[in-house]
C-alpha cells in the first residue's frame, strides 16, 4: 500500500487503467451471450381455434389441502404432451390470506381419469428460509413456467418485514427430473434483484409470455404506495436477463400480456383507482420498450384480470365486470386486445360474493380457467371449441 | 463502425446480467452481516477493552451460523437482504482495530481522517437517485443500468480518480474501487452494481455522517 501511495502520477494512472481493463475482462467473462430480439410464441395447439366458438364443457372446484380454510391467487400451467397430467394448478392456501401457515398448494388434472388429484403443499416458507439462509415471512401468488428443457420454474411472492408491500419475487426451480405432483420438489434459485431499496415491494401474479427462443417475459409490479408494471426477461433455461419498466403511471398492477404479432403486444392491467378501468400499454419490439395506451372501456373494480392470446387476432380476457365489486366474473374475447365482447359468464353472484383472481391456460385443445371462489377454494372451468353454428 | 456500434451496444446493454451463483449468495450473507455488525460494534464510541471487543466479535460470528431464527442473519436478511460489498469492506477496515488494538471511528473527526467524508455527499445524492428510481419518479431506469458493463466501468474509473489524480488516501479511497473489483469478480451480492456499491443502511449512515460533519464545521466556525 505504501508503494502504491508513493507511485508517480503516471504510474498511478497506468495502474488505474490496468484495473479498469481487468474489471472489463472479468466482467465480460461472467456475462451470458446476448439473446435474440424477443418474439412471442403463440399457444401451441390453438391454431385454427376461434375464441368466440368456445363453450363451457365442465368445471367444479379443485380439491383443497386438508384443513386449509382459505385459498387464493391460482395459476394454471399446461403440461407437455406425454405427461400424465394435462394441467397443474398452483395457489396459496392456509388459514387466511397472509396467515403464517399459508403455503403454496398444487393439484394436477389427470389425463386418464379426467379428475383433479388431491392437492398437496409444494412450497413451505420455513423450508424456503432454511435454504435461502434468511427469513420468509409470508408466501403468495405462485406463477409457474416450463423452460425449454421441460423443467418447472415457480415464481412466488415472499414477503420480508411488512405486508405485501414488503414483498419480493422468489424464483424456485424444480429439483430432480420428475414433475408429477407426488414427486414435485422446488428449491430456491434466488430472490430476483429488482430494486435497490432492500429489493422490496415487487410482486408477481400473471402468466409469462413465452418467447420463440424458449425463454419468456414475466410481468411483475411494484406496489409500495404506488403501483407500476415491469417486464422481466428470462432465457430458455430460466436465467434472469433484465427488466424493463412498462409504464410510469402509478396505479397499474398485475399486467397480463396479449401478443398480437410476434413483436406487437398489449399488456392489460388491474387499475387501483376508484371507478377504474382496465388499463393498457403496448410494445412494438417484443417487450423491450413500452408506451401507454388509453384506458379500455372495461370497468375494473381494483381486481386482478387474466389474459391469453391464442393466436394473432384471437385473445381472451377473464375479468370482474361489476364496477365496485368482485361478484361477477366474465370471459370476453377480442381480435385486437382492445375492443372486447362478452363470451361467457364464469360466475355471477350477489352482494358479498367474490369470484376473483382468474387464471387461464390452453391444454389438450381446451381453454382452462381457474379463479378464487369466495376465498375458500379454487374453482375451475373448461371450454372447448365448437363448430360455428353449433348450439 | 459496425464494430464500434456493437461494442457500444454491448457495453450499454442491461439485458445480459451476470448474477452470482446461488451458493455464493448463501455463503456471502452470514459472512457479510457478521463483518458489518462486528465492524459497527468496534466503531461505536464506547470504551471497550480489546479483549471485550474480540469476545463480542467472536460471539457475533458464532451467532451468524446459528440455525434459522436463532441467527441474527435470518432476521437481517429478512428485512434488509445482504449488505453491499462497500459496507463489508468498511466493516473489515473497522475490524483492523481488533487486531491492532486501536480504536477506529467512523463519525465526526474520525470520518475526516479516514476519508469517508469524500464519498458521503456523492453517495447521499446517489441514494436519493436510486430511491426516486424505485418510486418511478425518474424518466429513466437507474437500477436497471446496474446490470450493464458500462456502469461498472464508469463507476470504477470515477472511484479510482481520487487516488490516481490526487493521491488521496484513506479507507474510502480503496474501499469503493475494491468493492467494484470484487463485484466484477464475484457478482455479489445480487448481480447489480448498485447493490454492490451501496446499500440503503450505508446510505443512511453516510447521511448521518454528513450531518455530523456539518455540525462540527458550524461549531468550529462559531
Amino acid at each position: 500500500m505504501k508503494g502504491l501511495a508513493a507511485a508517480t502520477p503516471g504510474m498511478r494512472l497506468a495502474v488505474a487503467a490496468l484495473l479498469v481493463g481487468a474489471a472489463w475482462l472479468v466482467d465480460g467473462w461472467h456475462r451470458p451471450a446476448p439473446l435474440p430480439s424477443p418474439e412471442a410464441q403463440f399457444v401451441i395447439g390453438a391454431q385454427g381455434v376461434a375464441a368466440d366458438t368456445l363453450k363451457r364443457q365442465d368445471g367444479g372446484n379443485i380439491p383443497m389441502p386438508e384443513q386449509a380454510r382459505a385459498a387464493h391467487a391460482s395459476n394454471l400451467l399446461a403440461m407437455p404432451a406425454g405427461h400424465p397430467a394435462a394441467v397443474t394448478a398452483f395457489w396459496f392456501a392456509g388459514d387466511r390470506e397472509s396467515a403464517p401457515n399459508v403455503q403454496i398448494a398444487a393439484a394436477q388434472f389427470d389425463r386418464t381419469t379426467q379428475r383433479w388429484s388431491p392437492a398437496r403443499y409444494v412450497v413451505e416458507r420455513h423450508a424456503m428460509a432454511a435454504q435461502l439462509g434468511f427469513g420468509v415471512r409470508r408466501l403468495g401468488n405462485p406463477v409457474a413456467w416450463l423452460d425449454a428443457s421441460g423443467r418447472m420454474h415457480l415464481f412466488v411472492v415472499a414477503t420480508g418485514w411488512g405486508g405485501w408491500a414488503a414483498a419480493r419475487v422468489l424464483h424456485l426451480v424444480q429439483q430432480g427430473p420428475d414433475n408429477r405432483l407426488d414427486h414435485m420438489v422446488f428449491v430456491p434459485e434466488r430472490v430476483l434483484p429488482l430494486s435497490w431499496l432492500w429489493n422490496t415491494s415487487y410482486l408477481v401474479r400473471n402468466n409469462p409470455q413465452p418467447l420463440t427462443d424458449g425463454g419468456m417475459q414475466l410481468p411483475v409490479h411494484f406496489e409500495l404506495g404506488i403501483k407500476y408494471p415491469v417486464a422481466l426477461r428470462f432465457d430458455a433455461q430460466g436465467a434472469f436477463m433484465g427488466m424493463e419498466r412498462m409504464s410510469r403511471r402509478n396505479y397499474m398492477l398485475q399486467a397480463a400480456f396479449l401478443a398480437q404479432t410476434p413483436t406487437d403486444w398489449i399488456a392489460v392491467m388491474r387499475d387501483q383507482r376508484s371507478e377504474g378501468h382496465v388499463t393498457a400499454v403496448q410494445t412494438n419490439d417484443g417487450g423491450s420498450h413500452w408506451h401507454d395506451l388509453p384506458d379500455l372501456p372495461l370497468t375494473n373494480p381494483d381486481a386482478a384480470i387474466a389474459a391469453l392470446a391464442l393466436t394473432p387476432g384471437n385473445s381472451l380476457l377473464a375479468h370482474n365486470t361489476s364496477p365496485y365489486s368482485r361478484e361477477r366474473l366474465d370471459l370476453s374475447h377480442a381480435a385486437d386486445g382492445l375492443h372486447w365482447s362478452p363470451l361467457a359468464a364464469l360466475a355471477h353472484g350477489g352482494a358479498g360474493d367474490e369470484y376473483s383472481y382468474p387464471a387461464m391456460t390452453w391444454a389438450d385443445g381446451a381453454l382452462w380457467v381457474s379463479y378464487t371462489d369466495h376465498r375458500r377454494s379454487i374453482a375451475w372451468q373448461r371450454f372447448v371449441p365448437q363448430a360455428k353454428g353449433a348450439p | 463502425m459496425t464494430v464500434d456500434v456493437t461494442l457500444f451496444a454491448a457495453l450499454m446493454s442491461t439485458t445480459e446480467p451476470a448474477l452470482p451463483a446461488a451458493d455464493w449468495m448463501r455463503l456471502y450473507l452470514p459472512f457479510a452481516w457478521t463483518v458489518v455488525l462486528a465492524g459497527a460494534l468496534v466503531a461505536l464510541p464506547l470504551r471497550w477493552t480489546l479483549g471485550v471487543q474480540r469476545v463480542l466479535c467472536g460471539l457475533l460470528a458464532l451467532a451468524a451460523v446459528l440455525p434459522g431464527a436463532f441467527s441474527p442473519v435470518y432476521w437481517l436478511g429478512l428485512a434488509f437482504q445482504a449488505p453491499s460489498l462497500t459496507s463489508v469492506l468498511v466493516g473489515l477496515w473497522c475490524l483492523r482495530g481488533v487486531v491492532t488494538g486501536g480504536h477506529i471511528g467512523l463519525a465526526g473527526g474520525d470520518a475526516k481522517a479516514n476519508g469517508l467524508w469524500r464519498w458521503a455527499l456523492p453517495f447521499a445524492l446517489l441514494g436519493y437517485g436510486l430511491l426516486f428510481d424505485t418510486l418511478a419518479l425518474l424518466p429513466w431506469q437507474m437500477y436497471a443500468w446496474g446490470f450493464s458493463p458500462a456502469l461498472l466501468l464508469a463507476l470504477l474509473t470515477l472511484a479510482l480518480m481520487p487516488w490516481s489524480l490526487k493521491q488521496h488516501t484513506g479507507v474510502a479511497v480503496w474501499a469503493v474501487p475494491a468493492a467494484l473489483l470484487l463485484f466484477a469478480a464475484t457478482r455479489l451480492p445480487t448481480g447489480n452494481v448498485w447493490d454492490a456499491l451501496m446499500d440503503p443502511l450505508l446510505w443512511i449512515l453516510l447521511q448521518a455522517m454528513l450531518i455530523r460533519l456539518a455540525y462540527w464545521h458550524v461549531r468550529r466556525r462559531g
